[in-house]
């Protein structure tokens, strides 16, 4: 896992944060390989740890005869097991309930039970991550005098939705409509300090920085109307751009007027993240579920469907939030089944640095994704109450695939990917 | 890629004397999706590429019932999977064709071409100087062969990789070739050399030869084609393995049966011992019979799913013909 | 390492690095020097050198003629992006495995990264710059911003080149067409189930 530099992979983080375990012993160490630098991918460390331990949670359930949903279920934790933190949110029940009624746990058989060549099996796995976002991060607010409205930052939209969410975050608040709106990012010579795109911070770290300088701009436009219309504050109502004094709906003003009455040409407000509830943990829950056919004459393996219930506290944009779920599933597919490095051992070269062999997965090899979001927002982290998603979503994917595929044929594949080669190998015992 | 010298004869004639001139490297060009590859990763850099796209009557696709069919080498091998003749009564082409690589590559890769595309080994199309590129050792031998051949292989273990000539093989195409003013036919069953002939090139052509014209006689009554391919992804990915048929099955009963085999070995491996296993045999025997193919095979550390995965891939594709 | 004298003073490491220096130089110029091959034309403005291993490429792109020299070596994709500025065609791979450099051959999609300029001698290519029509976006690109159709959006002048292939010859196409007309194109951000809605969207738009 390492690379030239030592750090960490960090394999073991769910091993030590996903369930209640008084009596836990882990033991993580990295070694020194010869094989070219590590590079971090989407949620590094935690996929491949995921897709190991979930796979043991598994096995211990079948051992002792429970299934898989209930023995996560009572060893269920309300608090973080390392340090005894109470979580912000957490909605992993909920997760497990609507993601089981989705895939239909219910139909699932015995592992191995199913009849012919080609096996049908269904899976699941959990995941946790970090997520909730954190200060610094800060971003600028400016209303112009023809009440259109700039939002800049140095934070950046990976193709993420960035760009549409902090706009949707000021038009909910100061009620300017979206193509009103522009958002400059990626630059911090013309915005202040953003978040860099890691760790699925930049919604929950972000998207409250843009509420606090909407909320400041709210003053400001507030006391101008206030101002300009000689009444007091309480006595103005706002909606859609327009300040209307409560006991004379004929007096209104709307903000542009307001920028250029106050002969400010335009109105300038930076806002911050907040600092997170001191002892408190923040988390993103979920769980994904695979319905997948294992073909045993050719050790083939088709994902038919995974459902991915998710608890990322408030959902901002419903259509960005599903597009990051699905690439992170279909990612997680191909940590699954296509995507390795191969290495030649004798000269330590990669011999498939190309896209032909080093397989990422295509339309076709794209199952029915079904994303559920469990969670409403989580208060206790700001105001906007988001937590991330692009990593959580591709964390469980492999665990629940390779959980399907025992549930199939009853036999383990505990490498990945799964390829026909590894799956042939192990239902004849090669 | 250096520069080279981009040349548009209008002649079979001009081909064979530009390909022969010598102390200057030429190279045949159709569609270039081999080739380019091959340039841009510095395998080959010829001094000049001989363009064959604009020569005559090499494009066409022209059927005589009971006769066969003719195919242009320049016809491209998206027409080939979405011709109705060749559908209907070479069917295993159509869906070898099919499974070629992906849309945009199927709309510029030719016929020809794809059956004299060199072998995608990662060590050849890598920075390993292998015997294929005339160095001494092959990598794959004792290194990553997951992918490589099981018979018919030493001192180089590369599978072909073209779809497309598997099944022709098993149609018992021939292929004509312009050979310096004259042409000949050769069957395609000896078209196609082992690395123990010549390690460095995969088929029988020599510089100033060119392929014309694949031609596949038709087949004989009750004889039906197929072909199928087992790829890692579910596309734009070479064989694992893949297998042509061309059989004669009444209910229950193989009458006749001949196979193909891809990505089993340096050449589209074809075996007349192995069609003897099969015919005359009964549908119900296949799950023992496939046992007594490949038993000679030589299985490098990492390819043996691959003796399974035939035999599991011949029970299926026979199986199918009876269905 | 010591720094050995040569007779002139220049040290030996400093002499290994000049004939470096002049190996690369003199690899940058082959196409231009071999004498025989080499001939300088006068224009009244300046001096050009200028090699036969140029040919003329005649071509038209996006509706529009096209005369331009170019090396042999030229890939189609390299012309449009070098010597058009037509930068909307990606080239990610430069190999024929990833689709971000796909274009519109008489009427089919191709790889531009994986065909000669020169084979684009008389015919017609389209690239993303011309579906547009004045200001307007083609149904294709507003049915990939109505239904989220990507992500990072590297992949997508592609995707949507491969789609206009697609819905030239299936104006309705089935799911199982829109999955193998598009499985030529990578997308690393995996938005493919909303590339699915994006092609099904503009279909329906382009059919009413
Ligand atoms: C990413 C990728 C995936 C691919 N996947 C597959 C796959 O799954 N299955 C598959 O079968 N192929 C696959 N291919 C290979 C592809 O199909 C071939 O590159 C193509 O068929 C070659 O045809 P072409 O006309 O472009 O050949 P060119 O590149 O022009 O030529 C290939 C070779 O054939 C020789 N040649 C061409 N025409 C003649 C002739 N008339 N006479 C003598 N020699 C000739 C050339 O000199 C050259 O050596 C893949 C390629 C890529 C890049
Ligand atoms: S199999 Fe052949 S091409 Fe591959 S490394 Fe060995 S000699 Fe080279
Ligand atoms: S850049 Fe042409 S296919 Fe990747
Ligand atoms: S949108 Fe990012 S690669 Fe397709």
């Amino acid at each position: 896992m390492v690379g030239a530099y030592p750090s960490g992979a960090g394999c073991s983080w769910p091993l030590r944060s996903l369930y209640k375990c008084p009596n836990l012993k882990i033991e993580e160490y990295s070694v020194l390989t010869n094989a070219g630098r590590a590079r971090a991918m989407r949620a590094p460390g935690n996929v491949q740890g995921t897709f190991a331990f979930e796979q043991m949670i598994d096995t211990i359930a079948e051992k002792i005869g429970m299934d898989p949903i209930e023995f996560r279920k009572i060893n269920y934790t309300d608090v973080d097991p390392d340090w005894g933190g109470k979580y912000t949110s957490k909605k992993l029940i909920e997760a497990y309930d609507q993601g089981a009624k989705a895939i239909g746990w219910e139909k699932r058989n015995k592992p191995g039970s199913g009849e012919g060549t080609v096996k049908r099996g269904i899976g699941m796995a959990s995941q946790i991550w970090w997520g909730g976002g954190s200060p610094p991060g800060y971003a600028t607010l400016k209303l112009n005098s023809d009440g259109s409205l700039n939002i800049s930052s140095g934070t950046q939209d990976i193709g993420t939705g960035t760009y549409t969410i902090l706009a949707q975050v000021a038009s909910e608040i100061l009620e300017i409509p979206m193509d009103k709106i522009q958002v400059t990012l990626g630059d911090t010579e013309t915005g202040p300090y953003g978040t860099a795109s890691g760790g699925s911070m930049t919604a929950p770290t972000m998207t409250p920085a843009v509420y606090d300088a909407a909320v400041q701009m709210m003053d400001k436009l507030k006391s101008g109307a206030a101002a300009i219309l000689e009444v007091s504050e309480d006595e103005l109502n706002y909606s859609n751009g327009i300040f209307t004094v409560k006991n004379d709906p004929q007096k209104t003003i709307d903000i542009s007027k307001i920028v250029n009455e106050l002969n400010a040409r335009t109105l300038v407000t930076t806002g911050a993240r907040n600092a997170n509830p001191d002892g408190y943990a923040i988390n993103t829950f979920g769980a994904q579920f695979a319905d997948v056919e294992v073909d045993t004459e050719t050790g083939k393996i088709k994902v038919n469907k995974i459902v991915a219930a998710h608890d990322i506290g408030r959902a901002i944009n419903p259509m960005t939030l599903n597009n990051q779920i699905h690439g992170g599933v279909i990612q997680g597919l191909g940590f699954a089944l296509f995507e390795e490095r191969i290495m030649d051992s004798y000269t330590g070269k990669t011999v498939n640095a190309n896209f032909h062999d080093y397989k990422v997965p295509t339309i076709k090899d794209t199952p029915e994704i079904v994303p559920i979001i469990v969670s409403e927002t989580d208060t206790l982290i700001s105001p906007v109450g988001a937590k991330g998603v692009g990593e959580p979503a591709i964390i469980p994917t492999a665990a629940a695939i390779s959980n399907a595929v025992y549930n199939a044929i009853g036999v383990r594949i505990k490498s990945a990917p799964m390829t026909p080669d590894k799956v042939l190998n192990a239902i004849n015992n090669l | 890629m250096k520069n080279f010298e981009y040349i548009q004869p209008g002649s079979l004639n001009a081909v064979s004397t530009l390909s022969k001139e010598k102390f200057v490297s030429s190279h045949l060009f159709a569609g270039g999706t081999d080739v380019l590859g091959l340039m841009k990763d510095n395998i080959i850099s010829p001094d000049r590429l001989i363009n064959l796209k604009n020569l005559p009557n090499m494009d066409k696709i022209v059927y005589k019932k009971g006769e066969g069919i003719s195919i242009g080498t320049l016809v491209k091998i998206s027409d080939i999977a979405e011709n109705e003749d060749i559908m209907n009564h070479f069917t295993a082409l159509a869906q070898a064709a099919g499974e070629v690589a992906s849309p945009q590559l199927r709309n510029v890769g030719t016929l020809g071409g794809n059956i004299c595309q060199r072998p995608r080994c990662w060590y050849f199309r890598g920075e390993f100087d292998c015997i294929r590129k005339g160095g001494g050792i092959c990598y794959a031998y004792e290194g990553e062969n997951k992918f490589h051949c099981i018979v018919g292989g030493g001192p180089c273990y590369i599978v072909h990789p073209s779809d497309t000539a598997v099944a022709l093989t098993a149609l018992n195409a021939s292929i004509k070739i312009h050979s310096n003013g004259t042409m000949k036919e050769i069957p395609i069953r000896e078209f196609f050399i082992l690395p123990e002939d010549d390690p460095m090139k995969e088929n029988i052509l020599e510089p100033g030869e060119a392929i014309t014209e694949i031609f596949i006689p038709e087949l004989e009554t009750g004889k039906k084609s197929a072909y199928i391919k087992l790829k890692e992804r579910d596309v734009w990915d070479f064989m694992t393995v893949s297998i042509a048929a061309v059989a004669d099955v009444s209910g229950s009963l193989i009458n006749n049966v001949e196979l193909a085999f891809g990505g089993t070995a340096p050449k589209p491996w074809y075996d007349e011992n192995i069609n003897k296993v099969f015919i005359n045999s009964k549908i119900s025997d296949l799950e023992t019979n496939v046992k007594k193919i490949f038993n000679d095979s030589e299985l490098l550390s990492k390819n043996k799913y691959k003796l399974q995965l035939i035999r599991n891939l011949t029970k299926r594709i026979l199986n199918n013909f009876s269905a | 390492m010591k720094e050995e004298k040569n007779m002139k003073g220049i040290s030996r490491r400093r002499f290994i690095k000049g004939v470096g220096t002049g190996i690369v130089g003199s690899y940058v110029m082959l196409p231009t020097m071999k004498d025989s091959e080499a001939k300088i034309t006068k224009s009244p403005k300046d001096e050009v050198l200028e090699s036969v291993r140029t040919e003329t490429l005649e071509t038209t792109i996006n509706g529009r003629k096209v005369k331009s020299k170019v090396e042999p070596r030229t890939t189609l994709a390299d012309f449009l992006r070098d010597y058009l500025e037509l930068t909307g065609t990606k080239v990610v791979c430069n190999h024929g495995e990833c689709g971000g450099c796909s274009v519109i051959l008489d009427g089919r999609a191709v790889y531009s990264c994986m065909l000669l300029a020169l084979d684009a001698n008389g015919k017609e290519v389209i690239t993303i710059e011309g579906l547009m029509s004045g200001e307007n976006l083609h149904p294709l690109q507003q049915a990939f911003i109505e239904h989220d159709g990507l992500q990072c959006g590297f992949c997508t002048p592609g995707q949507i080149m491969a789609a206009y292939a697609l819905l030239k010859k299936f104006p309705n196409p089935t799911d199982e067409q829109i999955m193998t007309g598009m499985s030529g194109n990578l997308c690393r951000c995996a938005a493919y189930p909303n590339i699915i809605k994006s092609v099904r969207g503009a279909a329906k738009k382009m059919n009413s």
